[in-house]
């Protein structure tokens, strides 16, 4: 294809050896493999400057290895010893933009999928973000091409990193839905990435893996994905403000479904343009995870969108704009929610967590009919006692994973904790440090 | 618009971005024979090369609008909807008339596209005729300029053979220089124009819009 790709190239510890056929082809070059574990990324020859090649010698020297990032191994050289691109390990898996933005392909490729393994995903991209971030690198150009996705969510890939914002080498590219509203029609080039930009790009690919393809401000009466971001207007309802031009689709059944805390996060980013740190995001997908784990809310990657006919123009701002009916449910007891209508039953408090539940009438009538006590848990405590399905997360620090049993999901939870972060002998090292 | 047909459907199950592409062709009686066969075969290249990439097929929705006479052909859909409209030539050349009902097809779509709460890019008009309009082309380069200039479409305009008044299709591409597509290598060009489309669909950096088109053009 690319008559500038040669079929032989070098790299220092290699000596001479063939290329493989191109797997793929980009605006930049050609990527070919090499061998199992190894690739190749040749840049076109416009490409190959002398400042690109600085760059990647920065990254080089930076010593990321991660198996959720395709970092540069080595130098790609030609015969002459002239530098042409890299060697990074091989990565497989899918374009986000192929697979989880695409409906019929989320459902086909990612066979078996629930809404657990797209919070998995979540968590999975940021802590390996993390990563890059802890030695003082920006990805950039975050978006639906740069993400590789297999049937273990776990196992993402960050990709196309050469583009990354290492030390004074800028990144030149970025996409809209994911390109924070102050880099609009600006030359990138020339521009300095904030960690603001970067959380920003963070939170649009976290909702849209959440609420799968979707870009957040896509709305009602919208146009192109950058003008939409420039409008600033964030459609999904919040505690403090009602639904505005949300989409018709299954996106506000999705949305709905988060709990207070991660829609709290994705509003605060998208419409005060405050996002809050990884740390915080970790909670909130945990957060989302339990509340998916305990049947609070459906697990569904995409829940049947309701019978709704798309609006006339006219109707767009006067109102009329919460086609979804999901939107209008209320909260079930036994969240931490405080004001807003309730259902006028009696509350009682839950033995195991001290929050409010309620029980209408006719439930206690049927208890009451069956001989049975009226339970004495909120369905939250009653589902982590029923359920023995233990919980999996990332520590924090030694980025293994690790389990918590629905026994020790209800202590946390009775106590008023939040659930931990780190794995039991990371928090046992924390306990005995200083 | 009040009932969810299967179109609508798409529109409120399928979140990627669209790009509305709407083929403006010349069916005239000068193109009769081998020009309306592979204009024909074209266009069904076009579709297979756009149904072959995962992001472009969702993205892409096709119209075709054809002149002489005037005929919504095609309306936008998306481009697995259902099958192209067969070509025939046997008429005049309507060109003005023509542009002007893709145009009004278009603002039609994105009204759809708006009151379905649908991501959609900048639209492609590409506009092919192989001689002179037989009507009047001012309203149309009138409104394909204003709308040009307000970066609310693209045209391309594409001359065919050596009886096409490239004068006149530059007149109704906003600025854009027309081209002359070399003999009949309408698959090239559709090929290019699959690619190009694709483009905008997915998150490639640097340039949306073809640079130079190879092969497929007279120099």
């Amino acid at each position: 294809m690319d008559g500038s790709a040669p079929l032989h190239a070098r790299t220092p510890t290699r000596g001479l050896f063939a290329l493989g056929p191109p797997l793929g082809e980009g605006g930049e070059g050609s990527v070919h493999a090499v061998d199992g574990g190894t690739v190749a990324k040749i840049y076109r020859p416009e490409r190959r400057t002398a400042a690109a090649f600085r760059k990647l010698e920065l990254m080089l020297a930076t010593p990321i290895r991660d198996p959720r990032l395709a970092w540069p191994v080595e130098l790609l050289l030609d015969h002459g010893g002239t530098p042409i691109g890299y060697l990074m390990p091989r990565a497989a898996g899918q374009q986000l933009q192929r697979s989880v933005f695409i409906p019929t392909r989320l459902t086909e490729r990612l066979r078996g999928w629930t809404r657990l393994q797209l919070v998995d995903l979540t968590l999975a991209l940021l802590d390996a973000v993390e990563v890059l971030h802890r030695h003082g690198v920006l990805v950039g150009d975050v978006n639906g091409a740069n993400v590789l996705v297999d049937s273990d969510p776990t196992q993402v890939v960050l990709v196309d990193l050469d583009s990354c914002q290492i030390g004074d080498f800028r990144c030149p590219v970025g996409t809209p839905p994911f390109l924070a509203p102050r880099l609009l029609g600006v030359p990138l080039a020339n521009v300095v990435r904030t960690f603001e930009d970067e959380s920003f790009a963070l939170a649009t690919l976290v909702f849209m893996i959440l609420v799968p393809g979707k870009p957040p401000y896509s709305r009602l009466g919208g146009g192109d994905p950058a003008e939409n971001v420039r409008s600033g207007r964030f459609p999904y309802p919040t505690v403090s403000r009602d639904a505005r031009d949300v989409p018709p689709g299954p996106w506000g059944a999705i949305w709905s479904g988060f709990p207070r805390v991660l829609k709290t996060y994705f509003d605060d980013a998208f419409t005060r343009h405050h996002v809050v740190g990884p740390v915080e995001w970790r909670r909130a997908l945990q957060t989302y995870r339990l509340r998916l784990l305990t049947g609070h809310t459906s697990l569904d990657v995409l829940p049947v969108p309701p019978r709704t006919a798309p609006v006339s123009e006219a109707q767009f701002d006067d109102g009329l704009t919460t086609l979804d009916g999901a939107l209008r449910e209320p909260e079930r007891p036994c969240s931490a929610f405080s004001g807003g209508p309730l259902t006028p039953a009696p509350s009682r408090p839950c033995v195991d967590c001290g929050t409010g539940f309620e029980l209408t009438p006719r439930q206690l009538d049927w208890y009451a009919r069956k001989g049975l006590q009226a339970p004495r848990r909120c369905p939250v405590c009653r589902d982590l006692k029923r359920q023995e399905i233990p919980i999996r997360y990332f520590c924090k620090d030694c980025l293994t994973q690790f389990d918590i049993s629905a026994g020790e999901a209800r202590f946390f939870h009775q106590k008023g904790y939040s659930l931990p972060v780190r794995c039991p002998s990371c928090r046992r090292a924390r306990r005995h440090a200083s | 618009m009040n009932t969810l047909d299967f179109h609508d459907r798409d529109l409120v199950t399928n979140p990627t971005p669209r790009v509305p592409v709407a083929l403006v062709l010349d069916t005239s009686t000068s193109m009769q024979g081998a020009p309306i066969a592979e204009l024909e075969r074209g266009v069904e290249v076009f579709r297979e090369a756009v149904a072959a990439d995962e992001v472009a097929r969702a993205a892409v929705e096709l119209a075709v609008v054809t002149f002489g006479p005037t005929r919504l052909a095609r309306d936008f859909a998306p481009i697995d909807d259902h099958a192209l409209p067969a070509l025939a030539a046997n008429g005049d050349t309507p060109m003005g008339n023509a542009v002007l009902l893709a145009l009004d097809a278009l603002e039609r779509r994105k009204a759809e596209y708006r009151g379905a709460g649908v991501d959609y890019y900048q639209p492609w008009l590409v506009l092919m005729t192989d001689g002179q309009p037989t009507d009047s082309i001012d309203a149309a380069a009138a409104r394909t300029t204003a709308l040009v200039q307000a970066r609310k479409v693209t045209v391309f305009p594409i001359g065919i053979g050596a009886g096409a008044d490239l004068a006149v299709l530059a007149r109704l591409s906003g600025g854009r220089e027309p081209l002359r597509l070399s003999g009949l290598r309408f698959a090239d060009f559709f090929q290019w124009l699959s690619r190009s489309v694709a483009r905008v669909s997915q998150s490639v950096p640097g340039a949306k819009v073809a640079l130079p088109p190879p092969g497929w053009a007279e120099v």
